[in-house]
């Protein structure tokens, strides 16, 4: 099974890999909305979960979660949000947009790896 | 600078809370403020930075700047990984996450006072705090922290968009 992680920092994709490997899962990487959309179109039944940071150039992650949920294809595809933006009005727009998870940074990467337990085997 | 100009309390105070906390969370690492500037000094410790600006109800640009060795060690406990696996720009980028999630948990904080602002992508600068351009308009506040290796510096240099 394959996470698509959405982050424009190379670190914390990394520090996201890491977690993701750890709990057997392949990881596939995206700098920004644009090419996460691109991934899940050529993966698309591969892919269990994925990663969305929010604030990213070229596209956004919530512009990019809006794009996904109007694509019944991904209907199955669980999102979980991981960002800085941690304000009341931010968390319920990505719910309304379809978010399955919001995480606000910062966070313990053990939270992060419960998460992805929670959210894939449910 | 107009002298009379300081950044309100409880903003340093907010931006103090963050740098404590997001250290915490994602390296753990205990710091504490130990010494705060309201001008530029050679006494400020840093070698490497990471700036973000603001702009909204506060406006202006936060930066952090750490010795280089230190902006090492917490990227490698950032991402979990021997020091000896990082690259410069993984530490830059280390430097980068710090500032945004910094200021990420300041604007979320100070949502609560009324205070609506954006944040910027994180910009790296190869130098300390003290080449670090600001905005002339407004003051400056810097805050020195210690940490168990290190110390460390992080400048505000925001204002409330109805004082300027």
């Amino acid at each position: 099974m394959k996470i698509l992680i959405v982050e424009d920092s190379r670190l914390m994709r990394k520090a996201i890999t890491k977690i993701v490997v750890a709990k057997g899962y392949e990881p596939l990487e995206a700098e920004n909305g644009e090419e996460a959309l691109k991934q899940l179109c050529t993966n698309k039944s591969e892919i269990s979960l994925v990663i969305m940071d929010w604030n990213m150039p070229i596209m956004d992650g919530i512009d990019a979660l809006e794009k996904i949920r109007e694509d019944e294809q991904y209907d199955d595809v669980p999102v979980l949000m991981a960002t800085s933006e941690g304000i009341k009005e931010d968390i319920d727009r990505a719910t309304k947009a379809g978010a399955n998870g919001y995480m606000v940074k910062p966070f313990k990467m053990q939270e992060l790896a419960n998460k992805i337990s929670e959210l894939i085997e449910t | 600078m107009n002298q009379e100009l300081v950044i309100d309390k409880t903003i340093v105070s907010e931006f103090i809370n963050a740098v404590k906390k997001v250290l915490n969370i994602t390296a753990g690492e205990d710091v504490k403020d130990q010494v705060s500037y309201l001008e530029k000094s050679a006494e400020i410790p840093g070698e490497i930075s990471a700036t973000i600006d603001i702009e909204g109800d506060l406006r202006g640009k936060v930066a952090v700047s750490f010795a280089r060795d230190y902006a090492r060690t917490i990227t490698s406990k950032i991402i979990g990984c021997d020091e000896s696996e990082l690259s410069e720009e993984d530490v830059e980028e280390g430097m980068g996450e710090i500032v945004n999630q910094v200021t990420g948990k300041v604007r979320t904080d100070l949502w609560n006072y009324g205070y609506r602002f954006n944040i910027s992508i994180p910009e790296i600068i190869n130098a300390p705090i003290s080449q670090i351009q600001t905005y002339e308009i407004i003051p400056v506040h810097i805050i020195v922290f210690k940490a168990n290796k290190s110390m460390f510096a992080v400048q505000i240099n925001v204002q409330e968009k109805n004082i300027l």
